[in-house]
């Protein structure tokens, strides 16, 4: 049985595939180039030539497809099934990954385009989330109960998730603060770690007086701290490291990083002559 | 010898407690992780609008730049190229396409009595890509990238991010029309199919063969700017390869599911039956297969450095389709009057809004028409700007009165009826106050580029020209009012419910298909299904 979908699909399989000949007709194409797929003979503007016969036959098989499912009928599919009727698609649980796919696809097009780090971090972005879209869809699927298919989603994916996210953590921060540190003067840096680390004394002193405090904020507040982080670590990033320098004399064995521009420069008016000397 | 002594273990005394099922997210976790199709359909209405803005701020600066045709002043020489190209791919590929989706994957699946889109999560990708996509678009235009942009960086940027987001609408096309082809309920043979399901079908199909090959196109671009001239000539010349996308005939594709919402719209305002559902169908389906317009771009010329090749428009199936197209326009529109009379109609502003925009898409249609007719010449000048503005002014109005019919369904609320009639005559009006004059002056040889290899062709009536093109920013104003109108009543129905304002209305409109049937949907026995429940109890 040829269905309503299909003679749509194959009307303009056929549609395609005229205007196809025609086009390859009228664009200079041979006696039987555009009749015969370019096989015997020119078939024209090349181009515009492959796009219509390639839709022709999307569409041609597109209305294949369709007669082979007879359009999705719900009674096709019920008796495919051996039910009286078939199941109705309810709509899915919450997932991030979509989300986390997008921005991972974004991270794709402004590496290839900018940075190659940034897209070497989308395709990694982008396969964790293949990995998880795809668990989180099989295990959905595993029993009728959610929350045993909860639990085997958990006991397949937490012990491989929890020691990435903790060294993604920790790499954020490392990464993040680094950049920082290495971008303001030394004295800042100082002042700055001390006011990261009352924060985080802050914090944690907070949460842990409060148990009973509601679980997203929790993880509202840690998204936060992980925005404000990467956020830091990416404006650093663009300003630049300040100005090192090598110091020491020549006989000195190591060297060390001294000073900003202003240290730098305050050292001049200081009168201080080579070789310099470590300033704090 | 070591003796151990092992405990025993303490008896099972009650069976393992059983598990806690998961507990959904609310607030803005359940947001940006939804796959609820409402939810989805809502965020992309919310996010196109938002891209209107970028889109219509840069067709305000053209307007304004055509107002003394003696030079570019107002953007400047350097930055007419990218303002044209913000106006055109913002207001097509971030604002009107992904309108047009947000509204199918909110609608569809109600109308053909499924719970769900096909692939929800498929769906939030989409829109999530989409929206991603969608801003680095418009940041690499910021950052002298886009078409005309000069830092081969953010050209590059740009041409990447628009194959995204081509590709997440093209996604978004799969879902919904797999919708419409696999998840209707029992009963519901596509013949039996509403109209706006069946114009998103086809709209799909027809977007699955056009959006690839643009994509191409930018690829092949993406790898000219980046590697060197190998293809395209780099990208100075990325507008007119592009630009077939919202030029003839693929210009009618954004117009497709109008007709769908006005056929749905119609027969329900007039409280009667649409006359021949199944005509309505193949005229959807005809008009559909005739906007299929890939192959109208221009040749590719292996010279790289000449000009391009336009030879298409005066070929024989470029004519043919820009005046075929009218055929089944003219009998959407015969049906249309037709079921009006037949019927006891209500002027209700979802039916001013879906005859506003059908009157729009004939006279873009005739101005297409006259567009192929060689000898009135109006190929590069603004006569093809103008037929343009008709379709998508016609599609924006169409998809605002199916915001307005579908708002029940979407928001919970009705529109108010006053200004949303007030602010469909707006509409039109603004799009007939745009488009009429540059269709003038365009017959008058105005150029359609400013500071491209047209401009010089504004040797006309110049003082003519200047004052059309004073009437045609008049419209654009309009039509500027007319949005930010439509966003404030549409905020305010959006929130009214949260607001705990005014009652919830199911069926407001007493509609005929299965969006309006409620919890206990009817056996479907025709294309009218709720309509026929309702007369069976009064008849009864």
């Amino acid at each position: 049985m040829i269905t309503t979908s299909s003679k749509f699909f194959y009307a303009l399989a056929g549609l395609l595939l005229v205007t196809g000949v025609v086009y390859g007709y009228t664009t200079g194409g041979g006696e039987v180039g555009p009749i015969s797929l370019g096989y015997k003979g020119a078939v024209g503007d090349l181009l515009g030539y492959s796009i219509l016969m390639g839709s022709a036959f999307v569409s041609a098989f597109v209305g294949f497809s369709t007669t082979a499912f007879r359009d999705g009928d719900p009674e096709a599919a019920a008796e495919i099934l051996g039910a009286d009727h078939a199941p109705v698609p309810v709509a899915p649980q919450t997932s991030y990954w979509p989300l986390v796919g997008a921005f991972g696809l974004g991270f794709v097009v402004v590496g290839i385009a900018v940075n190659n780090v940034f897209f070497v971090a989308g395709l990694i972005a982008l396969g964790a989330v293949a990995i998880e879209w795809t668990i989180q869809a099989w295990s959905e699927r595993a029993t009728g109960d959610p929350a045993v298919n909860r639990e085997i989603r958990n006991r397949l994916m937490l012990p491989i998730e929890v020691p990435i996210a903790g060294a993604l953590a920790i790499a954020i921060i490392v990464v993040g603060f680094s950049r920082l540190f290495l971008t303001i003067s030394k004295e800042n840096a100082v002042w700055a770690a001390l006011v990261a680390a009352a924060l985080v004394f802050v914090v944690g002193t907070v949460l842990s007086t409060r148990p009973a405090l509601r679980k997203d904020m929790v993880a509202g507040l840690l998204a936060v701290g992980a925005v404000a982080t990467i956020g830091i670590g990416i404006v650093s990033a663009v300003q630049g490291e300040r100005e090192f320098h090598h110091v020491g004399d020549e006989d000195s064995e190591h060297s060390d990083d001294a000073e900003s521009h202003d240290d730098d420069a305050e050292s001049h008016e200081d009168g201080a002559e080579e070789p310099a000397e470590e300033h704090n | 010898m070591t003796v151990t002594d092992t405990e025993a273990p303490p008896a099972v005394t009650s069976a393992a407690p059983a598990l806690a099922p998961p507990r959904p997210a609310t607030g803005f976790a359940a947001l940006i992780g939804t796959g609820d199709h409402r939810t989805i359909g809502r965020l992309y209405i919310g996010t196109s609008f938002l891209f209107l803005l970028a889109s219509g701020v840069a067709g305000l600066l053209l307007g304004a730049e055509r107002l003394d045709t003696s030079g570019v002043d107002v953007v400047g020489v350097d930055a007419v190229a990218e303002v044209f190209g913000i106006h055109a791919v913002a207001g097509v590929f971030l604002f009107l396409l992904p309108l047009l989706i947000g509204l199918a994957i909110a609608v569809v699946p109600a109308q053909v009595g499924a719970r769900t889109i096909a692939f929800p999560r498929a769906a939030a990708a989409s829109y999530w890509t989409y929206l991603i996509g969608g801003g680095i678009v418009l940041a690499s235009f910021a950052a002298d990238g886009g078409i005309g942009g000069t830092d081969a960086d953010t050209v590059a940027l740009f041409l990447a991010a628009m194959i995204v987001v081509l590709a997440s609408l093209s996604l978004a096309a799969i879902c919904i029309a797999t919708t419409g082809l696999a998840l209707r309920t029992e009963g519901m043979s596509l013949r039996r199919t509403p109209l706006f399901t069946w114009s998103n079908v086809v709209a799909a199909g027809i977007w699955l063969v056009t959006l690839p090959v643009l994509a191409a196109i930018l690829l092949l671009a993406y790898v000219d700017v980046k590697y060197g001239p190998t293809f395209l000539a780099g990208g100075d010349q990325l507008y007119l390869r592009i630009s077939w996308a919202w030029s003839q005939p693929t210009v009618y594709m954004y117009a497709i599911p109008v007709l769908g919402i006005v056929g749905d719209i119609v027969p329900v305002a007039a409280r009667t039956r649409l006359t021949q559902h199944r005509i309505a169908l193949g005229c959807i389906g005809a008009f559909a297969a005739l906007s299929f317009g890939a192959w109208a771009m221009p040749g590719f010329n292996p010279s790289l450095d000449g000009p391009l090749d336009l030879a298409y428009t005066d070929e024989v199936p470029f004519v043919a389709v820009s005046i075929l197209i009218l055929l089944p326009l003219l009998a959407m529109a015969g049906l249309v009057a037709d079921t009006i009379r037949k019927g006891t109609a209500r002027l209700v502003s979802p039916l001013v809004w879906g005859l506003a925009a059908l009157v729009m898409l004939l006279a873009g249609a005739a101005n297409g028409a006259l567009v192929s007719i060689d000898p009135i010449d109006l190929i590069n000048t603004t006569g093809q700007s103008a037929q343009t503005h008709y379709v998508l002014g016609a599609a924006t109005l169409g998809l605002l009165g199916g915001i307005v019919y579908w708002a029940p369904v979407l928001y919970g609320r009705r529109f108010p009826e006053g200004p949303s009639t007030a602010l469909a005559a707006g509409g039109l009006l603004g799009t007939i106050v745009l488009a009429l004059p540059e269709l003038i002056a365009g017959l008058l040889d105005q150029g359609a580029l400013l500071g491209g290899p047209a401009a010089d062709a504004s040797s006309g009536d110049v003082d003519a020209i200047e004052a059309l093109n004073i009437v045609s920013l008049l419209g654009g104003a309009i039509l500027a009012l007319v949005a930010l109108g439509f966003v404030g009543l549409l905020l305010k129905t959006a929130t009214a419910r949260r607001d705990g304002e005014g009652e919830a209305e199911s069926d407001p409109w007493e509609g005929h298909t299965l969006e309006w049937a409620g919890d206990e949907p009817p056996a479907i026995t025709s294309e009218a299904p709720v309509y026929d429940a309702r007369h069976a109890e009064v008849s009864s």
